[in-house]
């Protein structure tokens, strides 16, 4: 049985990203995308329960990418591939899911698992796009996820409003993981000592599309805008109930409060 | 001329930033609280396999080069460093003597469930009447029944209190002064070996610190560490070299979450009408930080690279631990003005950066005899 995992590398949390006219100015700071290590922790439980799978990491873009295709490997990971170049950072989904599923027909897997969604544009796009172009059904934000590869087949469990929702399918299937469908561990210093010397792959974007194209872009950004910037706070520092007339005072003058006897 | 690190040096600091955001971090201000070793904290940290960073692998180890490692004991001294000095002890001086001239029967009793994290090391170098000064060591060591005798007492021993084995610096010949010091493994339960009183400290708690007493302890010819009794001082160097350095980053570490923290809080705390940090002697504070820094932390990595290549750096590391360390005093420092009133309310950390700051100006040597061996040397040589 043959997983594949999806990672993307995106900014820490920590990083200071600011909005300029040209575009983004992001700190180099990168970290593999949360819900990806989930899910690279969900192949691993499926592959302890069943230990002939196959577990594969793919990662369509620059050499960015490969910090989180070594992230996989010392999580645990047998082997990983980056696709593409530096064109597919931060692309349109339909061009990345594109990169991806020309090597995913090669390939054949039994089960595509990626996280709901990326930790930097939240679009949560690339795995729906790519089980369509590989024909494939697709179940989203799982919490719980059981294969059994004798029958070709697997239960998917999702959370909902006040309950969950077990569902049923065939295999392959692409699934996306939710926080709770696995706790992503710390890598043991061997496993990261072996991902820091790991040899990655790259197959060019010339060799997996060789004989054909790929898709064209979707969308495209007109423009990032910043969130307006907010005033300076003013403490009040009377005693009350001084302060409680300051501030009636100031929300009047600034005609946040109702009219004289308007009421509500 | 290269000052990159390489990309799996980069990878490895990212995996260890993780271990430590994870599994240390959240602990840092609890840990300071109790000042209690943290055991089940070390038993989760030392199943991830770090504990053997510069041991062979045939014992357990990973072999990694200097840089790597140095690049480990920053991050952990970022997370905790109380914890960070427990855990550098372990790795470094802790297991040292025993991994370099232990036999293979000890290695295997002692070194391999430490890098397991099993059994807790520690060295023994200070006393009540010396520290930087070996020469003054008045514990000693005579011949007796085909081994050794030890008797004395060592004063400021990281990890003594929980410790299972340690490496302890004697006197065999006390005429010949420093030249007449010699290494022993003691191990926990030989006859006349005890734990002291506990040391309360100001800072690095939780990196539980002790007396160990040594009352008439024999030990066997082979717990002698080192060829022959006198050659003690010779090994020191090459361990206190890395030992300097990983104070450095250590303090390179504390400085600048000191500043982090207060440049966050100076782009938030509002006086009168804007952020603190639209003022000016705000700003020359972090202008002045950012330079002291990023010299220490430059000269620092660059004496552990010289340790790395087999360079004769003995100087260099001092200069390093000492301008390092200099420099995180005075980050601390200003970052505490900085964050004002709130530095000294025990809920937030600046009050801790402040009290850890200060642990690293002893370990590896005090700088007033750091500043009298460097100032000879220049004289000497003349700097680079």
């Amino acid at each position: 049985m043959k997983i594949i995992v999806l990672v993307k590398q995106v900014p820490d949390h920590e990083a200071i990203i600011q909005l300029k006219a040209d575009g983004l100015e992001i700190e180099n700071r990168y970290v593999c995308s949360f819900f990806d290590e989930v899910a690279v922790e969900a192949a691993l439980s499926i592959r302890k329960a069943n230990p002939e799978c196959e577990l594969l990491a793919l990662a369509a873009g620059g050499k960015r990418q490969l910090d989180a295709l070594r992230r996989a490997v010392a999580m645990g990971i047998d082997r990983v591939e980056r696709l593409g170049d530096e064109s597919l950072d931060g692309a349109d989904s339909l061009v990345v899911a594109g990169a991806l599923a020309a090597r995913l027909r090669a390939i054949e897997p039994d089960l595509v698992l990626c996280g709901k969604q990326a930790g930097d544009d939240d679009r949560a796009a690339v795995g729906p796009m790519l089980a369509q172009m590989l024909g494939m059904p697709y179940i989203a934000a799982a919490v719980s996820l059981e294969v059994d590869p004798a029958a070709g087949s697997a239960r998917i469990e999702r959370a909902v409003e006040g309950g969950s929702w077990t569902i049923e399918s065939g295999l392959p299937l692409l699934v996306t993981a939710e926080k709770g469908l696995a706790e992503p561990h710390v890598p043991v210093v061997t496993r990261v000592m072996k991902a820091m010397r790991a040899k990655i792959e790259n197959i060019p974007l010339s060799d997996l599309f060789a004989g054909g194209q790929p898709p064209a872009a979707g969308t495209r950004r007109l423009r990032l805008t910043p969130p307006p910037e907010r005033p300076a706070v003013t403490m009040i520092t009377s005693a009350f109930p001084e302060n409680v007339a300051e501030l009636v005072a100031r929300l009047d003058q600034a005609g946040l409060l109702p009219a004289a006897g308007g009421g509500r | 001329m290269d000052f990159r690190f390489n990309e799996e040096q980069e990878f490895f600091r990212t995996q260890v930033k993780d271990a430590v955001d994870r599994l240390v971090r959240p602990r840092a201000q609890e840990i300071d609280e109790s000042n209690e070793f943290p055991r089940d904290l070390w038993r989760e940290f030392a199943a991830l396999g770090y504990l053997g960073l510069r041991h062979p692998e045939e014992y357990g180890g990973l072999e990694t080069d200097v840089i790597t490692s140095m690049i480990f004991y920053e991050e952990m001294a970022r997370g905790s460093c109380g914890f960070a000095m427990s855990v550098t002890m372990q790795i470094l001086m802790g297991t040292y003597f025993i991994g370099r001239f232990g036999s293979e029967e000890i290695k295997q009793r002692v070194l391999v469930p430490a890098i397991r994290g099993e059994k807790i090391g520690t060295i023994c170098f200070t006393e009540d009447q010396s520290g930087s000064d070996l020469a003054g060591t008045r514990t000693s060591a005579v011949p007796r029944d085909g081994g050794w005798l030890l008797s004395g007492r060592k004063m400021w021993i990281t990890n003594g209190p929980v410790c299972d084995f340690c490496t302890v610096l004697a006197t065999t010949d006390p005429e010949k002064g420093i030249n007449g010091l010699s290494f022993f493994l003691v191990e926990k339960g030989t006859e006349g070996f005890s734990t002291g009183q506990d040391i309360d400290k100001l800072g690095s708690r939780g990196s539980v610190t002790g007396e160990l007493i040594f009352d008439n302890v024999w030990v066997p010819a082979e717990n002698l560490l080192g060829e022959g009794p006198g050659n003690g001082v010779n090994y020191t160097t090459d361990i206190l070299n890395e030992v300097r350095v990983m104070t450095a980053l250590s303090a390179c570490a504390i400085a600048n979450e000191a500043m982090q923290d207060a440049r966050r809080y100076a782009l938030e705390r509002v006086a009168f009408g804007k952020p603190i940090a639209r003022y000016q002697l705000i700003r020359s504070k972090f202008a002045d930080h950012w330079a002291w820094y990023e010299a220490a932390r430059l000269f620092t990595y660059k004496a552990a690279w010289m340790i790395q290549e087999g360079q004769p750096c003995r100087d260099e590391c001092m200069l390093a631990k000492m301008f390092a360390t200099e420099m995180c005093q005075k980050a601390v420092d200003e970052a505490s003005r900085i964050y004002g009133g709130n530095s000294f309310a025990m809920e937030y950390p600046q009050q801790r950066f402040l009290r850890d700051a200060r642990f690293l100006l002893f370990g590896g040597g005090c700088h007033e005899v750091l500043r009298n061996v460097l100032g000879a040397a220049f004289l000497r040589r003349g700097g680079n």
